[in-house]
């Protein structure tokens, strides 16, 4: 009788509980935004923001999902498959690669625009008044780690392939007076899905993610089986150790120990599919959009999954190299999430509110404290963490959503100019562009410069702002890619918000029930800013989410607008509440116990330290190692 | 899952508002529309209301009637093809066209384009279907009846009104189930679309939108429509058993912003389908497409 009591009071499946107090904050947040509001309410206050996001703004866009062999000799129940299937046990599916995109925004209102919308106002004139960098605006509260960090993360949860060569592309003519290359701008439509059926007649466009949409560290591990044997195998060209690419021996190349390769100098082997182009691309499952950061991050966790690899061999002798994968790439991928969770997103939202939340995702309101010393007393979300929950999937089934993309559109993070530094001392070793780091050019300077130093040099950099007029000057005119077209970057990602279907910055606003600006002033304090964008837009309705995210006057301590942390909010936790392997088998039989202990008293410091141990004085009063790193100057 | 709202002696209700739910659960064998009073008291109520409001001389209207009965299969079927614009019929005016198309720009009022909307409606069943405000109001009144329950209602219903306002609808539709439907219950997802329209038009993006965008946008599923459970079943999709007499409530409204599409709206591809699915969307295109032709009013 409880039950249906109980159940009989809920909205759209919300429980009793959680339909209160999400009704009660809608209420309140009618006159105080969360942030306003003192520290005890402002975290229950993004408890109810949740709710209420994960039961209103999740859509799911499947219309037939594919069925799925179980893989042969794979044990489903307590590994991750290549392809992120098996994944939910009732929907198989689910989160695989290759299953599509997901929407935050309800589906009728994710139709892409069509001209002449699509183009108005001209994607080339949003960048070039609105998005340019005119100097640079540094983020003075975190270090470089913090842009590197994101892509690392964004190649493991999404990517939307090869654009489309089929197609007729989208052109629209460049502004005169524009130093761009050519009178009109070409950019190449998203891959469309090739998989639609009589049910998806009439219905707004869907795009596939090709990589696994959970967070299982697919960017190092790929998303399908052969990737993944082409990174956990010796390659066919090695780098020898004048630098130049040599042949490695033929026959079975597959490492028996569960290892991931690394040349002999510890860094990534050469990709043996890189183009004559560019022959020096250092090889990663997902190495597309590659620079020092990234490069640095793929080398530091492929060497962490060693180091995992070498303590469960000593704890389990007896175990064989794919069981010793597959352990620690749970275990890795594990800790990359707890890293995200609990170090990441702190340094990236520095408010006492936002530092509580996030940990408390991972360890719950009683905190990392009171786990250290009792572990997790209850199965409950909000006491001990989402870990130590059961999996949900809430509205939707688990899928990384158009809308996520989007808000995830912060390329401001990357300076044009880098300098590499000594650790010991801080002295100058190299000044470059970040031309210079991209693809092969990153092989160089990891094999000339120490990875302390590099790591170093990282930790006392700045990222960019992520603000108006503070969009790197390099991305906006890349060099001409496969297809044989020059990119303007913040054009791209203008133009494929509105290809997608994300909704406009106001629009955007009202879907996730958030007042949206009537006019250029409510939008932001910059007065600058006002008239620039009124310039442009002509109307505040018009104004691209990723111009008003940027634009919009942030929470204190924000690096981010909180439009943009909405769907934070709701995406975060769904990562690892949706997932089963963070979730109800988060657990020493299915981690191993050395496995869960790993994953719990390791974060990025510990990595850092475990294989760079020369930072050790450099890091020892660091408070999170996403901060900006003390200078040694001896 | 199914929410399942059950205390014995009283209340024997299910909630769907999944759109695959409600498509699993209105095929289901044993799932069809049989109002007949029986099971607990709050299933009698509202199958009493049914039969009280929704039938005319005896019959039901054709929205409640069974999947088997043959009158309803055969009507449907008709319709499907006589409402539909590409067989050739002619079923509004250019007249009545320009008129929508200018409310869709901002002029007239609100009631107005209602009122000719029902008249379009009624006239697809009688030629000399006369619509006014008095059956437009009507026409409100039965919807807002139909969709719940408040002291507001009760009060129509003791003071008469609502009677009244059945029978003005009635008798207008000279006792035609399928116009009765048509004017009374089927023409407010079409003036609900002309207004979201309106606001659609007077937005930035109104010449950038594409048809699909435009309907699916305008167009929402009507809030709710019963069933009944015909025989004992178990499914996956309720976690108790359910009992013949059950009713289950498809919560249409709430499950169309996760299929914009004709199924949810229309139950296309179902047995319940609605015939007139081709003429709304034809409709409201061709309204669409005379609105843009030109601009709004200031």
């Amino acid at each position: 009788m409880r039950s249906y009591l109980l159940r009989a009071g809920t909205f759209m499946g919300a429980s009793f509980f959680e339909a209160t107090i999400a009704g009660i904050y809608r209420v309140i947040n009618r006159w105080r935004v969360w942030h306003q509001l003192p520290f005890p309410l402002a975290v229950i206050n993004l408890l109810a923001l949740r709710i209420d996001l994960r039961w209103r703004n999740l859509f799911d866009t499947e219309t037939a999902p594919p069925s799925t062999p179980i893989p042969a000799d794979f044990d489903i129940r307590r590994c991750r498959t290549p392809d992120g299937t098996f994944n939910d046990l009732s929907k198989t599916w689910m989160g695989m690669a290759n299953a599509r995109f997901g929407r935050n925004a309800p589906l009728a209102q994710t139709f892409g625009e069509q001209p002449p919308r699509l183009y108005e106002p001209n994607p080339r004139v949003v960048s070039r008044e609105l998005l340019a960098r005119r100097e640079f605006v540094p983020a003075t509260s975190v270090n470089l780690f913090l842009a590197a960090w994101l892509q690392f993360m964004v190649h493991d949860w999404l990517s939307h392939g090869v654009n489309d060569t089929q197609s007729p592309p989208l052109r629209f003519p460049v502004p005169e007076g524009d130093d761009w290359p050519a009178r009109e701008m070409t950019i190449l439509r998203s891959c469309p899905d090739h998989q639609r059926g009589p049910a998806d007649a009439g219905r707004p466009a869907t795009y596939r993610n090709i990589v696994t949409h959970w967070w299982d560290g697919s960017q190092m591990y790929g998303s399908d089986l052969k990737t993944q044997h082409c990174v956990r195998s010796t390659p066919p060209k090695i780098l020898s150790g004048d630098g130049k690419i040599q042949l490695a021996d033929d026959g079975n190349r597959l490492l028996p120990d569960g290892k991931l390769y690394l040349d002999a100098t510890g860094h990534l082997p050469i990709d043996p599919n890189a183009s004559d182009h560019d022959p020096m691309q250092e090889l990663a499952a997902v190495n597309g959009n590659w620079w020092i950061g990234l490069s640095t991050m793929h080398t530091l966790f492929t060497r962490e999954h060693n180091a995992i690899v070498d303590r469960l061999q000593i704890e389990y002798p007896d175990k064989n190299g794919e069981w010793l994968f597959q352990k620690a790439r749970l275990i890795n991928a594990a800790m990359i999430a707890k890293i995200h969770a609990t170090e990441w997103t702190p340094a990236l939202l520095q408010t006492p509110t936002l530092q509580y939340a996030m940990r408390g995702s991972w360890w719950g309101a009683l905190g990392d404290a009171y786990f250290r010393a009792f572990g997790r007393p209850a199965h409950n979300e909000l006491l001990s963490g989402i870990p130590s929950s059961a999996a949900e999937q809430y509205a939707a089934p688990y899928a990384i959503t158009e809308e996520f993309t989007a808000v995830y559109r912060l390329h401001s993070l990357i300076p044009d100019d880098f300098s590499f530094r000594r650790h010991c001392d801080d002295q100058g070793l190299l000044a470059c562009t970040f031309q210079d780091l991209l693809a092969g050019g990153t092989t160089k300077i990891q094999h000339g410069i120490p990875f302390e130093d590099v790591l170093y040099s990282l930790g006392t950099s700045f990222p960019g702002a992520p603000v108006l007029h503070n969009y790197p000057n390099h991305l906006r005119r890349l060099p001409e890619n496969i297809d044989l077209i020059k990119t303007d970057l913040a054009a791209t990602d203008i133009i494929r918000d509105r290809e997608r279907g994300v909704p406009r910055y106001c629009a955007f606003r009202r879907l996730l029930r958030m007042p949206a600006p009537k006019t250029f002033q409510e939008l932001t304090d910059n007065k600058n800013w006002q008239r620039e964008l009124e310039k442009i837009y002509g109307d505040v309705e018009s104004v691209d989410l990723l111009t008003g995210t940027l634009a919009e006057t942030k929470p204190p301590g924000f690096a981010i607008s909180d439009t943009a942390f909405r769907i934070f909010i709701v995406m975060a936790g769904r990562r690892i509440k949706s997932d089963r392997f963070l979730t109800d088998d988060y657990t020493p039989e299915v981690y191993t116990p050395v496995g869960i202990d790993w994953v719990e008293q390791n974060g990025f410091r510990e990595v850092l330290l475990r294989h760079a141990p020369r930072l050790g004085p450099i890091l020892a009063d660091l408070r999170n190692t996403f901060f900006p790193w003390p200078k040694l100057v001896h | 899952m199914a929410r399942h709202i059950r205390v014995p002696g009283i209340v024997d209700v299910v909630l769907v508002s999944d759109p695959a739910e409600i498509r699993a659960l209105n095929d289901h064998a044993k799932i069809d529309r049989n109002f007949i009073p029986r099971g607990p008291l709050i299933n009698r109520l509202i199958v009493g209301r049914i039969r009280r409001w929704f039938e005319i001389m005896g019959q039901f209207l054709p929205s409640l009637l069974p999947r088997g009965d043959h009158v309803r299969a055969q009507r449907q079927q008709q319709l499907a093809s006589s409402l539909n614009p590409a067989n050739g019929a002619r079923l509004w005016s250019d007249a009545q066209l320009e008129s929508l198309a200018a409310y869709v720009r901002g002029g007239g009022d609100d009631n107005a384009a209602a009122i000719l909307t029902q008249q379009i409606v009624g006239r697809l069943f009688d030629p000399l279907y006369c619509a006014d405000a008095a059956t437009w109001k009507a026409a409100q009144m039965i919807d807002q009846f139909r969709d719940g329950f408040s002291p507001v209602q009760i009060g129509w219903q003791l003071t008469g009104k609502l009677r009244r306002a059945r029978n003005l609808l009635v008798g207008r539709a000279k006792d035609d189930r399928w116009a009765m439907h048509g004017t009374a219950i089927g023409v407010h997802g079409i003036v609900h679309a002309l207004t979201r329209m309106r606001q659609l038009r007077a937005s930035p993006m109104a010449k950038s939108s594409s048809d699909d965008a435009v309907l699916w946008q305008c167009l929402a599923p009507p809030k709710q429509v019963p069933r009944t459970v015909e025989a004992s079943l178990e499914t996956p999709l309720v976690s108790d058993p359910l009992s013949a007499g059950t009713v289950i409530v498809l919560q249409l409204a709430a499950a169309g912003p996760r299929a914009p599409d004709a199924e949810m709206v229309f139950m296309r591809g179902h047995w319940s389908a609605c015939p007139a699915r081709a003429f709304v969307t034809e409709l409201l295109l061709a309204v669409w497409r005379r609105s843009l032709q030109e601009p709004i009013v200031a």
